[in-house]
């Protein structure tokens, strides 16, 4: 395994997504998106089934799929919301997960979540130590 | 992501060098095999399309069958004709059963006057070995799959890096042909075959595989020829664009050959041999479904168990193989399909864990070297 990266402003799942809180024009929404380990494990993606806009998403609930040249995994909803925007993107460019996952190759956005179900999710260090295990 | 195992998994002499240029092993057939490296398996299949991958396949079995009645034995347990092959050259065929199942896929070399060496897949070595042991008297059956390695070289390129090494070797040797050649001190027998659609070879290696691995790569460096190595994933896709069939998914005990469209590899003129009766019968019947490649309309993977359904609804078949198909550029997967619905452009649709996606039955094959 390569050396894969954890940024120290986001929060992290234990099924490898990360999460950043940012300003809507509504209040706060929530950024989305799969890990560099993640991606990195995956290896090349070539296809994202992503949420529907406006649809709610369940913590834990699977609400979409990453296809890579390797598997298929689910996106698992790391908190409960609703979901704004969608990386359209990724249909023509589903590389960016691997390029730049914690950029351009975000997911989705959600609002209407719990901030304290972002808090209990990891921070880097402890995401740093699940994925050296 | 990496799949347990109850048994240790069998390792290759490049296992090392797989792991210390970042390979990511996982279990093929009981064996730890990379799937990808570092850039990735689009990057390998593309690589080996422009230039030249390099394939360890040690995985595959090498059966000798050796002595005086080779040929009719051997004539027997292959589909394809073997009496007409000359000493040097190299056939592709079926084991079948009785009733005209496949029982395994095989490249036959005919490496001496009364020698043949059977190159079968590794999931099939034990099973292959115990059929051509009972199918046959008279002969020697020796199973050398654990003294020969075996790496494939393909790609464009591949032909003129081989050359460099062995001194021409390579190119001196007509497709589905065989030369013994010499290379980085080691001695090895070429077959310029291969399984990619691509123009290039394989080495079958009783020495230092490694040194012939390393020494192929610094060739390339040497010669500006861009060598890549290929794991189990752009294999896969590799095989899959020209129309290939791999042994598990194409074919199986259950698929027949013309299902499965290889009625190219029978032989129904000539000798006998074991599943004849059969097949000429399934032949005169005609086949219910056969092989066919759907390409998606819209984006998704359509992997292994997918169903196809007609555009009412109502199941058509189950997906062998599917993937996102590089070269081409499109998602595709390979059903077996009623005759009724195996026309080119033929509506379906795929059910991938219960989302529907469009497609269409294409013409094979998907890809075709120029």
């Amino acid at each position: 395994m390569s050396e894969t990266n954890s940024p120290t402003d986001l929060r992290y799942s234990t099924d490898h997504e990360w999460v950043r809180i940012e300003e809507g024009a509504d209040g706060p929404v929530l950024r989305i998106g799969i890990t560099d380990y993640a991606q990195d494990a995956l290896g090349d993606v070539v296809f994202v089934e992503l949420p529907a806009v406006g649809s709610t998403i369940t913590s834990g609930d699977s609400v979409g799929e990453v296809e890579s040249t390797k598997s298929v995994s689910d996106i698992y909803a790391p908190v409960t919301g609703r979901v704004v925007e969608v990386n359209e993107a990724l249909a023509d460019e589903p590389s960016a997960i691997n390029s730049d996952p914690y950029g351009g190759g975000w997911l989705c956005v959600v609002a209407d979540f719990d901030p304290t179900a972002v808090e209990a999710l990891m921070d880097a260090a402890a995401y740093t130590s699940l994925i050296a295990e | 992501m990496t799949e347990s195992a109850p048994q240790p998994l069998h390792t290759t002499a490049l296992h090392d060098w797989h792991v210390d240029h970042g390979g990511r092993m996982v279990d093929f057939a009981g064996w730890s095999l990379p799937v990808f490296y570092e850039t990735g398996a689009i990057d390998e299949h593309h690589a080996t399309r422009r230039s030249v991958g390099l394939f360890d396949i040690d995985h595959m079995g090498q059966i000798t069958v050796a002595g005086p009645g080779a040929v009719d034995a051997v004539d027997r347990l292959v589909t394809s004709d073997i009496v007409g092959l000359q000493v040097g050259a190299a056939r592709y065929g079926l084991l079948c059963a009785e009733d005209g199942g496949v029982i395994d896929d095989v490249i036959v070399y005919r490496t001496e006057v009364e020698t043949y060496m059977v190159v079968v897949n590794a999931a099939n070595r034990e099973t292959d070995f115990a059929h051509i042991t009972a199918s046959t008297s008279g002969v020697d059956v020796v199973d050398r799959s654990d003294e020969l390695a075996m790496i494939a070289v393909q790609g464009p390129e591949g032909i003129a890096l081989l050359d460099a090494c062995t001194g021409g070797a390579a190119s001196a040797t007509e497709r589905f042909h065989s030369s013994p050649v010499a290379l980085f001190g080691q001695t090895a027998l070429f077959g310029r075959t291969g399984y990619t659609g691509e123009d290039g070879g394989e080495l079958y290696i009783s020495g230092d595989v490694t040194a012939v691995w390393t020494g192929l790569i610094a060739a390339g460096a040497d010669h500006g020829i861009d060598v890549t190595a290929v794991g189990l994933g752009a294999r896969d896709s590799l095989r899959f664009e020209p129309g290939y069939p791999l042994y598990g998914h194409e074919l199986s005990r259950l698929i027949n050959p013309f299902e499965a469209r290889l009625s190219w590899a029978v032989d129904l003129d000539g000798a006998d041999f074991i599943g004849r009766d059969a097949l000429v019968a399934i032949k005169e019947a005609g086949v219910a479904r056969r092989l066919e490649t759907i390409v998606l309309d819209e984006r998704g993977v359509a992997r292994e168990g997918a169903h196809v359904l007609d555009v009412d609804g109502d199941e058509l078949g189950v997906v062998v193989s599917g993937m996102f198909c590089p070269t081409v550029d499109l998602f595709a997967a390979n059903v077996f399909l009623p005759r009724s619905h195996g026309a080119v452009d033929t509506d379906v649709i795929v059910d991938i864990r219960g989302r529907t996606k469009r497609a269409h039955v294409a013409t094979r094959p998907l890809y075709r070297r120029t």
